[in-house]
């Protein structure tokens, strides 16, 4: 199929509010120097868990970032989204105004991001009954509240978005926004993936078993495809993107990090509510990337993982990855972003896929974390095991395409390729 | 094989009707499903009322062993979901997830939208947090909470679906579920959707609407000069969209056609609606669609009853219709329904394609006394049977986030 520039889709911005950095630079020196947000927990009082970690954003002033104005009522969530939004429309030299706010569109993923503020809500009205309710609050209730927000603050009014699918959601939101561009319905895109920290979400995670913990072997943090390796550290932030047609971001003259060439999320009611133990929907999701792409699987320079360190997770993950792009004698070169930014959730997928424009900038493969016995049952190669440990040039002298995969326990599991535009 | 997205099975859960039958006759009949609220305690509240289905349970479609692990929403979500499918003549063997070596090909996609998510496990679970007995949380509480789940457990429910979402977008959410499930029939990604909303009684809404001074006390009178507010319900709505090429093939039922929608964002404030973006999605509906104001033969209003709402949406309605605006009926169900928040706009998107299949249009409720303000005709009072080409079904969010989608009578060409 031919495809016109004006189908291709691209991505010209990014912007990152992490647990180890605020905005691009930031946050490019700490996967340079393969530095975690992962720290104890500042936010709420942790007595009552086991786990007592979280990469938490702590010096996050987001009156710094967005101006003192109008951020009284807003909730940790929607000033993490606006905050993200503002870096990534500088980074896109973009500006929102009369001509194109109506063919402009937000797209984000956030699934707990009311959370906080729906269990205040409810809080005050048991506590106080409901005279003690603050109305100007009800608002952050639901769960469209951070995207509504951002479409108010930068006055975009061409669609507004919210999806809610859980661990893929970022990458969900990106195919979504990448297909509305496609049919025309807008031209441009502010799309990407928020959570906010927070004791319910962070308790509910623990009740499931899912959190890393200190133990007798084993230290409390994500260790990706290593042999010790008991569960995920909880994270926060919000990941925003500028996404075009390719049509469009020439004729602005923008800088482009890569093309989102294809993506496939597909759901498996026998991987619902449980890690899927064959991954089967996970395959399905890739081979469908590589064939729109028209890759042979060689040509996968490194995969970006959803990897948090949850057991069967990270095994279920790379040993479908080996089973497409490996061979024997030859392992898939991965890397796992939650190493250093921790399980963020709905938010994740653009972590991940701001390794990947990471190290097509960069020409590295970001590193991975805690990965220090490998893992038999976890058949990749992991790029922060090497020497360097924070990053590694790739076999092929540029980095050209990046697999950016993810499982969950939530029935879904998802595939985007993105590409390199040099040349 | 034609592409163009048709509906062909209807699945409603209301306060006035299970079941698209009784929910028909009743919508029809103009019949309040408006009660005194027994979900949870009113005694501290000025408002005693609501939209409940106190006779609901989700054993009367599944059985308890496969349905104990749902919430309640999930529970309203897959009944409605399990009768469009029956009333659709839709087997679930011939839509079930594919089996391992088909292609990446989806059999079927399920996209639901919703305002509170499981609002009354949530409340379980914060009960539980407050009274200092975190430990004796069950994870299978837990396991009710995301709001992601609403899809994800229609699809585990009914094993099917292999692409799905879920859309929290408030209440204009069912539209935007609507709407993206038309976008991947048409666009050829697979030849079957399920969607539409759910919502439980949420008395997180019920407070903070109170709050805001925007419940009316006794009844929803939309358009009504004396309009004094929403009253919150519950409920869940699930259309079967098509693509023609396999619903013809299948020999199914043919409603209507779903002939596109429009969105647009306020990007004003998060609860008070702008009348240039009520305008926005209604013209992007009609662009989308290629169609003229003069084609529009019926729209179901938004109509919560709330004085801003019904004011700026039929300052909107004007706007777009210009002097034809008057003669166009615009009817609003909340007046029977309430306000089912994220089910809304898929309840009467089912309302609209029946007015379209019955060539009847179901009245606005509780209508007294006209308002200079709203000069819309209503449909007071009393159903009209009148032939319904083409219907326009309104809705509108918190955010500003709004949807249209746009139904028609299937014609051999468009």
């Amino acid at each position: 199929v031919f495809k016109g520039d004006s189908d291709r889709i691209v991505i010209t911005g990014i912007g990152v509010v992490a647990s180890n950095g605020l905005g691009k630079q930031q946050v490019w020196q700490a996967i340079g120097q393969g530095r975690s947000g992962i720290k104890p927990v500042s936010l709420f009082d942790t007595s009552v868990f086991k786990s007592k970690k979280a990469a938490e954003i702590t010096d996050f002033d987001p009156a710094q970032i967005l101006g003192r104005k109008g951020l009284r009522l807003l909730d940790r969530t929607t000033k993490l989204s606006l905050s993200a939004t503002k870096y990534a429309l500088e980074d896109a030299r973009l500006e929102i105004a009369d001509e194109n706010s109506r063919r402009t569109g937000v797209v984000l993923a956030s699934t707990m991001g009311s959370v906080e503020s729906r269990a205040g809500f409810y809080l005050d009205l048991l506590g106080e009954g409901f005279v003690g309710v603050n109305p100007a609050l009800f608002p952050n209730t639901v769960v469209n509240s951070p995207a509504s927000e951002i479409g108010i603050y930068f006055r975009v009014r061409g669609l507004n978005t919210t999806v809610s699918n859980g661990f893929t959601g970022a990458l969900d939101a990106l195919q979504y926004a990448a297909n509305m561009i496609r049919w025309k319905r807008i031209d441009t895109a502010l799309v990407g993936g928020v959570e906010a920290l927070n004791p319910f979400v962070y308790s509910a995670f623990e009740k499931l078993g899912l959190l890393s913990r200190i133990t007798t072997t084993s230290k409390e943090a994500i260790a990706p495809f290593d042999r010790h390796r008991n569960g995920t550290v909880l994270g926060e932030g919000a990941v925003m993107f500028v996404l075009e047609s390719l049509d469009a971001a020439t004729r602005r003259n923008a800088p482009v990090y890569a093309e989102l060439a294809a993506g496939k999320t597909l759901f498996d009611s026998r991987s619902y509510l449980r890690y899927p133990a064959r991954g089967t929907v996970l395959r399905r999701a890739i081979e469908h990337v590589l064939g729109e792409t028209h890759l042979e699987p060689d040509s996968v320079d490194f995969v970006s993982t959803s990897a948090n360190g949850v057991k069967i997770a990270d095994a279920v993950e790379s040993r479908i990855l080996f089973s497409i792009l490996g061979r024997p004698g030859k392992r898939p070169l991965v890397t796992a972003s939650k190493s250093l930014f921790g399980e963020t959730f709905s938010a994740s997928g653009g972590f991940q896929i701001a390794y990947g424009l990471f190290g097509f900038e960069k020409n590295l493969v970001p590193p991975t974390l805690n990965c220090e016995q490998a893992d038999t049952g976890c058949p990749v190669e992991c790029a922060g095991r090497l020497p360097a440990s924070v990053g590694r040039a790739p076999e092929a002298s540029r980095i050209e395409n990046v697999l950016v995969t993810s499982v969950s326990p939530m029935g879904y599991s998802s595939a985007v390729l993105l590409k390199s535009m040099r040349g | 094989m034609d592409r163009r997205v048709v509906v062909t099975g209807l699945g409603a859960v209301s306060s006035i009707g299970i079941g698209k039958e009784e929910f028909w006759r009743n919508l029809l009949a103009g019949k309040s499903g408006i009660t005194p609220i027994c979900s949870f305690d009113t005694s501290e509240y000025r408002v005693k009322i609501g939209g409940e289905i106190p006779g609901f349970s989700i054993t009367e479609f599944l059985p308890e062993e496969r349905s104990e692990k749902y919430g309640r929403a999930s529970g309203l979500g897959i009944s409605a979901s399990l009768l469009a499918l029956e009333d659709a003549h839709l087997r679930l063997a011939q839509i079930q997830q594919h089996p391992v070596e088909a292609s990446s090909g989806a059999s079927a996609g399920v996209f639901v939208g919703s305002t509170m998510g499981e609002c009354q496990e949530q409340a379980i679970f914060m009960r539980g947090w407050v009274s200092g007995s975190y430990q004796d949380i069950q994870t299978s509480t837990i396991l009710k909470l995301p709001d992601s789940f609403l899809a994800c457990n229609i699809m585990d429910a009914l094993k099917i679906g292999s692409l799905g979402s879920t859309f929290p977008n408030a209440c204009a959410a069912a539209n935007y579920a609507i709407a993206y499930g038309y976008e991947l029939i048409r666009s050829g990604q697979v030849p079957v959707v399920l969607a539409g909303g759910c919502d439980a009684f949420s008395e997180v809404a019920f407070a903070g609407f109170g709050r805001m001074l925007s419940l009316a006390t006794d009844k929803c009178q939309p358009f009504d000069k004396n309009r004094s507010g929403i009253v919150v319900g519950e409920g869940a709505g699930m259309l079967v969209l098509e693509s023609l090429g396999h619903a013809e093939k299948r020999g199914a039922r043919i409603y209507a056609e779903l002939l596109g929608y429009g969105m647009s964002c306020d990007a004003y404030h998060m609860t008070i609606p702008h009348v240039d973006g009520v305008t926005a999605v209604m013209e992007n509906a009609l662009h989308n669609t290629g169609l003229s104001p003069e084609e529009i033969s019926f729209i179901s209003a938004h109509g919560t009853g709330t004085v801003m709402n019904d004011k700026t949406e039929s300052e909107a309605i004007r706007n777009v219709f210009g002097e034809r605006a008057q003669q166009i009926p615009v009817n609003a169900v909340k007046s029977m329904l309430g306000h089912t928040m994220g089910a809304a706009s898929a309840l009467s998107a089912i309302g609209c394609v029946l007015s379209i299949y019955d060539s009847k249009i179901p009245p606005t409720i509780n209508y007294e006394t006209p308002d200079e303000q709203c000069p819309v005709d209503c449909v007071p009072n009393k159903m009209r049977e009148q032939p319904v080409e083409v219907a326009m079904n309104n809705a509108f969010a918190f955010g500003g986030n709004n949807c249209t989608t746009v139904f028609a009578k299937l014609r051999a060409k468009r």
